[in-house]
């Protein structure tokens, strides 16, 4: 009988392989398809805010429920130096406004991620609830409330700038958390997730770790934020801090595989598949096919796609009816 | 100055009846999720969807049959009780592989469902509002100068009735064996609990209470699709501000919580009563995490 051992390197070639042939295909996408851009666009977003999450929530093992917070943060950091004439350079102004989300993560951080499992995620959810209502009444004399905040788009407006920057932010935040998992920092999260106090006793900086990989989920998300806020040249509190992009970004890292580098870039372009049949094809109440698709992941595929491809779902779904028969 | 004391007795009597009233269904939904959250450990966020679903069932009821929600109450709580059985032991326990991982994985599909849920009655329903236009809505009982209208009445009677019923069914053999389900799920699996069993069960008793509570939400409140979220988010601050499993907790919490909605409306401004909501949530969660009252969870 032939032993199954771990994925080993023609695994990990492949993948390497696959990444390779994907990136090229982006890359060659708005010369071959030019109307597909515009998908191309919304898929990267995705795609982007799944690899921010999965840092947190694959990796950590903290699940919040109110990244949406840092999306609208940093949408709204970049637009509002554009609102009061402060700063108006693309780049610069969506790399501050992640910067500020990734601060505002840090300073919340401390306080919630003393919590543990669901009174975080009921904290974060709580959290991005009141932000939304923050923004959009208590400082609407700063952020124009409800009618929110019209940003003049960058000139030369070239909808392939767009492409090829979100493209370019999602490749490095796609190598970011591979090379962050890679090191000593990505084992110390692993460890923690696991059993936080045996990390803990290993001389890990469990609070330390917990916080730095919170800043660096916000900063990544916060980015999409920003970029977001340029591409659509408008930004209102209900459309960023909106509750169903938190859970969006959730749906997609589980659908693909939490803590995996392949399973966010799988479940985000699914997701978005998904997505956009609805879409097209119901109309309102579209999200009933991610919410279905949600369940049967949850119940037949608790790894998600990337369980699917190394074969790790069977055992997970053996364990379960192991643990049924046992009760 | 009789005129002016008389005035603030009238205005101190509204606010705290309506605050009460407010309450008094957030109580109900924190109720059913703290039950299900200290028996089973399953964060049930469909929770509120499952009320709303209950109240457009009612809803349409009465539109067709003129039947009244009230009435169509009794139908729709065994109903619900059998999906939310139905959930527990079709969708949850499958996907459970590690008793440590219920909370989370019970998030996941729960949250699925809800969102089904909502957007479902979006595709058959339209995702507009709906006003119940009931025969009574108009008439009421003045109290100090106060007209209360009798579908309010009616919150309160439920709500008072539904919590006596509870507080009497945790006296039975059934009740007890929930409580030392959610005292230590270990050894009220030694003394021969059936845990499986005991949490379907909490969950059948939970939707119940979601159908109560939906419905009574429906009678002084306008009712669309989206709603269902808003009420689990109130119902979670009310399991956290009285206790994981606290029974007693969730109902004062609601009150509570009312209370202060109502207050901060008359002596803020309306558009602050939900920031208050959840200014309580993390600040609740942040300093006392295991509620205001003594919880079960010690």
């Amino acid at each position: 009988m032939k032993v199954k051992t771990a994925p080993g390197s023609d695994y990990l070639k492949l993948s390497y392989l696959a990444c390779g042939a994907g990136f090229v295909i982006l890359l060659v996408l708005p010369v071959l398809a030019p109307n597909l851009t515009a998908y191309g666009i919304g898929l990267l977003m995705y795609v982007t805010m799944a690899v921010g999450y999965n840092l947190q929530g694959g990796y950590l093992g903290d699940l919040s429920f109110g990244h949406a917070v840092f999306f609208g943060l940093g949408g709204y950091a970049a637009a509002l130096l554009v609102e009061h004439n402060l700063i108006n350079w693309a780049p610069l102004n969506v790399f501050i406004g992640a910067c500020f989300a990734a601060f505002f993560a840090a300073v919340i951080g401390l306080p919630f991620l003393r919590l543990k499992g669901f009174y975080f995620s009921i904290g974060t959810l709580g959290l991005s609830s009141l932000l939304l209502l923050v923004v959009k009444n208590v400082l609407s004399p700063i952020t124009k409330g409800e009618a929110g905040l019209m940003i003049p788009p960058p000139q030369p407006y070239h909808i392939e700038i767009f492409y090829y920057s979100i493209l370019g932010i999602a490749a490095l935040s796609g190598l970011v958390s591979f090379l962050i998992v890679r090191s000593r920092c990505g084992l110390a999260f692993t460890a923690i997730r696991d059993n936080p106090e045996a990390a803990a006793a290993l001389g890990i900086n469990v609070t330390a770790c917990r916080v730095t990989g919170f800043a660096l989920s916000a900063f990544i998300v916060g980015t999409v934020g920003g970029f977001y806020a340029y591409y659509a040249s408008y930004i209102n509190p209900e459309g960023v801090f909106a509750g169903t992009i938190s859970f969006e970004v959730l749906i997609m890292v589980f659908l693909g595989g939490a803590g995996t580098l392949l399973g966010p870039f799988m479940g985000a372009a699914a997701f978005y598949v998904f997505e956009e049949v609805g879409r097209t094809y119901i109309g309102p109440g579209f999200y009933l096919l991610p919410a279905l698709l949600l369940i049967l992941v949850f119940l037949k595929m608790p790894n998600g796609i990337m369980g699917l491809i190394d074969g790790r779902n069977k055992k997970a779904v053996e364990k379960v009816s192991e643990v049924n028969r046992a009760c | 100055m009789l005129g002016a004391m008389e005035h603030f007795l009238h205005v101190a009597f509204k606010i705290i009846v309506f605050g009460l009233l407010a309450g008094s269904i957030y109580s109900l939904f924190g109720l059913g999720l703290t039950i299900i959250m200290g028996v089973g450990k399953v964060l049930n966020v469909c929770h509120g969807d499952l009320g709303i679903l209950g109240a457009y069932v009612a809803f349409v009821a009465f539109v067709c049959f003129q039947l009244d929600p009230l009435l169509s109450l009794v139908l729709l709580m065994p109903f619900l009780a059998l999906i939310g059985a139905g959930i527990q032991k079709f969708l949850i326990n499958p996907a459970v592989s590690d008793p440590k991982h219920q909370t989370t994985v019970s998030v996941m599909i729960t949250y699925g469902l809800a969102l089904a849920i909502s957007n479902g009655i979006t595709i058959i329903a339209s995702p507009s509002y709906r006003f119940l236009d009931l025969s009574y809505s108009y008439s009421g009982l003045e109290i100090m100068g106060t007209t209360i209208n009798f579908p309010r009445l009616l919150v309160l009677i439920v709500t008072a009735v539904v919590a006596v019923c509870l507080f009497g069914l945790m006296k039975t053999k059934l009740g007890k064996s929930i409580q030392a389900a959610s005292q230590d799920q270990m050894l009220a699996c030694l003394i021969g609990i059936n845990n499986r069993k005991i949490t379907a069960i909490t969950f059948a008793i939970s939707s119940a209470l979601a159908a109560v509570g939906g419905v009574l939400y429906i009678l002084n409140n306008p009712l669309y699709p989206a709603v269902g979220l808003n009420l689990t988010v109130k119902g979670l601050t009310v399991m956290v501000l009285g206790g994981i499993g606290n029974v007693f907790g969730a109902l004062a919490a609601g009150l509570i919580l009312g209370l202060a909605e109502s207050l901060t409306s008359f002596f803020i401004g309306d558009i602050y009563r939900n920031i208050v909501v959840y200014f309580v949530l993390i600040a609740v969660l942040l300093l006392r995490p295991s509620g205001i009252f003594r919880s079960l969870e010690g």
